[in-house]
């Protein structure tokens, strides 16, 4: 007794009408679309967009630092020169991150922002993730490749070039969180920075004075500082409508 | 659905934008009527939480908007005064983006945003950079992305501010249009916006509400009554110091004034019809905006 | 098997010809599925559109690891669970005239006697029969759908053929 054929009687075969799948297909798009207008998007795909939204010329400028900076260290010998161009390279390499920052602020956008669903302070931390995840992507790369290939020791690195940038990186976010945020405010401030480092770069009595590992503490201070900054902004700017950026307190 | 202000208040150093506000508001066409300066936008910046209130708060059922937080921004939809966006946008990508903030899927944003942009008729414009609208079309887009999420609250500060008349009456009826069953908020220092549109208007001066009620009730809460007459143009001035003078035209024969008095300011003066426009001089003691 | 994959991504994103194209792919085997459980063309379109609205639904959140094929046949599974669930009359009486594929009374006997013994099986043994032998569906792809895991398939399709084999034997030796 083959079970298959004695089954295969009892088969039946189905006509489906083309009416009906027309039907189902029509309703089948409605209740999607139903489902879709309560559903929220979810945070990733909101990152997503907002990377779609950045403008990705300032990674373009900000590999082409890193390109000129890598040139001027595999072709410049000088320390004493080294020392103060690459504080240069690393403070333009954090100033890149002031037109995107700003953006939001320069377009007016904040107040329609802020009464969204995903609120301002969704929108800078995702900028503030998008842009740190590229950056350290960069930096890495430039890092990796000036010490295995240019043979730079690593403290260098650290000192000459993170450091500074770190700094100029402080700057940016301590001004964005300030009531007078102007971003040429910030700019200006960023450039000072940089003349003040490159006096210190420049004398060398001074820098050798200091030594490593005061250079690296430092450092570390910096950093902390740095993500102190960050999580300051994020918590105070929804905050930003309070006072009126004219200085007027009301209108 | 039901919006609350409670005793709130809102105060910056010396200064008193708001002042001890109450109200309650459910769907309808709200018009909040004020000179510059009486804190109208002050208020609307608490309701989309942009600003906290000094004192008191704002419910929505019962809860605190501030602390709804994302569950109250989704119901809320805001097109500010100062209506900045990215000018680099299209007008497309700039719905598609704020409908990505606002927490809506794609496919849903993409037919919200066609359907809207047809509605504000914007629809051919939509390939158009943001930077190239002129005004009118920037307050279209504007309040396009109001409602992309549909709101049940939708608050329009000025929406109309630098519009021409025809397209100030435009807006007006996509305003009555959009109302449905939803509470739309409208602030505006002219008359004309919210006399037809509006179930209850609201004045406002100085950060206090002084009179909240239908068009015909403000009205007739002026207590005196409209007159026009015409008079020598060298007596003008002197009509001006003496009554309130609601309007002065150039006719043949001298100056037509419309004035509002408990008496008739001359023997021979028509008695006419207050209007809304009369009342908002009466309780601001200057004209609204601009007229038709 | 993955132009699914494509499918279920050009859904995702509003386009409307992926559904056009997914829902007619997959409507026939649905609407067979729906017609060996209840029996009823009327009712079994039913299911099968209810099967379609219920993917769709909940379509946002549809995470699509493996087959959608399969899943579908677990909505449908679901629906014809609970439509057994409701009242309705003896398999013999339902018979339409549709579902006969001969009209010589041999034919006839030995379909009513696989249907009455399909029917007499378990709910789970009825259930693999339908999807091995009927909907011709993969033993991997029969433990996806069910929930269960392969060697539990592979039990049931055996027992279930036994219990068959056994119940024709005693059916067909009383039949003539």
């Amino acid at each position: 007794m083959d079970i298959e054929k004695l089954l295969g009687k009892e088969r039946i075969e189905v006509v489906a009408d083309e009416a009906e799948i027309q039907t189902v297909i029509r309703k089948a798009k409605a209740v999607f679309m139903e489902s879709e207008s309560q559903q929220l998007l979810s945070y990733h795909e909101f990152i997503w967009n907002q990377l779609r939204m950045i403008r990705k010329r300032w990674w373009a400028i900000q590999f082409a630092v890193l390109y000129f900076a890598w040139l001027f260290l595999s072709t410049e010998s000088e320390i004493f020169y080294i020392r103060r161009g690459m504080g240069v390279f690393a403070a333009l390499f954090a100033i890149i991150l002031i037109p995107e920052l700003w953006r939001n602020l320069t377009n007016r956008c904040m107040e329609v922002e802020i009464a969204s669903y995903y609120s301002l302070h969704q929108i800078y931390a995702a900028k503030i993730l998008l842009f740190g995840a590229v950056d350290v992507l960069l930096l890495t790369a430039f890092i990796g490749g000036a010490h295995f290939f240019l043979s730079i020791a690593l403290t260098d690195l650290v000192t000459q070039f993170l450091l500074p940038m770190v700094v100029t990186a402080c700057i940016c976010f301590v001004v964005l969180g300030k009531q007078h945020r102007s971003g040429w405010l910030a700019i200006g401030l960023c450039v000072l920075w940089s003349g003040v480092w490159w006096a210190i770069a420049a004398n060398n009595q001074l820098y050798s004075a200091i030594t490593i590992p005061i250079w690296l503490t430092v450092f570390v201070f910096a950093f902390l500082f740095l993500a102190f900054a960050i999580y300051r902004l994020l918590k105070n700017c929804d905050k930003y409508m309070e006072v009126n950026l004219n200085g007027a307190v009301f209108e | 659905m039901e919006l609350s202000l409670n005793s709130l208040t809102k105060q910056y150093d010396t200064l008193t934008a708001v002042k001890d506000l109450n109200l309650t508001m459910a769907s309808g066409v709200y018009g909040l009527l004020g000179v510059n300066g009486a804190g109208k936008t002050t208020l609307m910046r608490m309701i989309c939480t942009l600003i906290r209130p000094s004192r008191g708060n704002i419910t929505c059922d019962g809860k605190d908007i501030f602390e709804m937080e994302g569950d109250y921004r989704r119901q809320l939809g805001y097109l500010p005064q100062d209506f900045g966006y990215y000018p680099d946008l299209t007008v497309f990508d700039y719905m598609m983006y704020i409908a990505s903030i606002k927490g809506l899927r794609p496919t849903f944003a993409k037919s919200q945003t066609d359907s809207l942009l047809e509605q504000v008729d914007m629809k051919k414009a939509s390939k158009m950079k943001m930077r190239k609208l002129s005004g009118g079309m920037l307050r279209r887009v504007g309040i396009a992305q109001a409602m992309l999420n549909d709101p049940k609250i939708l608050i329009l500060d000025e929406p109309t501010a630098g519009l021409d008349p025809n397209e100030r009456i435009r807006f007006r009826n996509l305003i009555s249009e959009l109302a449905d069953d939803r509470l739309v908020l409208l602030s505006t220092h002219i008359v004309s916006d919210v006399e037809f549109i509006a179930n209850e208007i609201i004045l406002m001066n100085k950060g206090e509400f002084f009179f909240t009620g239908t068009a015909e009730d403000i009205v007739s809460s002026i207590g005196k009554e409209v007159w026009t007459c015409t008079v020598p143009r060298q007596e003008v001035d002197e009509y001006l110091k003496r009554y309130l003078v609601a309007n002065v035209k150039t006719a043949s024969q001298g100056a037509e004034l419309r004035i509002l008095s408990d008496r008739p300011p001359v023997p021979d003066a028509r008695q006419e019809q207050a209007t809304l426009e009369d009342a908002f001089l009466f309780y601001f003691g200057e004209k609204a905006g601009e007229t038709e | 098997m993955d132009t699914d994959f494509k499918l279920i991504k050009w859904m995702r994103q509003g386009d409307e010809a992926a559904f056009d194209l997914f829902i007619h792919k997959y409507y026939s085997d649905i609407l067979r599925y729906c017609t060996y459980h209840c029996h009823d063309s009327e009712e079994a379109k039913d299911l099968t559109q209810e099967t379609f609205l219920r993917f769709f639904s909940g379509f946002s959140s549809y995470a699509h690891r493996g087959k959608a094929k399969n899943y579908l046949y677990t909505i449908a599974g679901n629906l014809c669970k609970n439509y057994y669930r409701q009242p309705r009359g003896q398999p013999l009486d339902s018979i339409g005239e549709e579902l006969l594929s001969e009209s010589s009374e041999d034919a006839l006997s030995t379909q009513i006697t696989v249907r009455m013994c399909l029917d007499r099986l378990s709910e789970e043994f009825r259930e693999v029969i339908i999807l091995y032998y009927y909907q011709d569906l993969k033993q991997t792809e029969i433990a996806d759908v069910l929930g269960i895991g392969l060697p539990l398939v592979k039990y049931r399709l055996k027992k279930a053929t036994e219990q068959l084999q056994k119940m024709l034997r005693t059916e067909g030796s009383h039949g003539y």
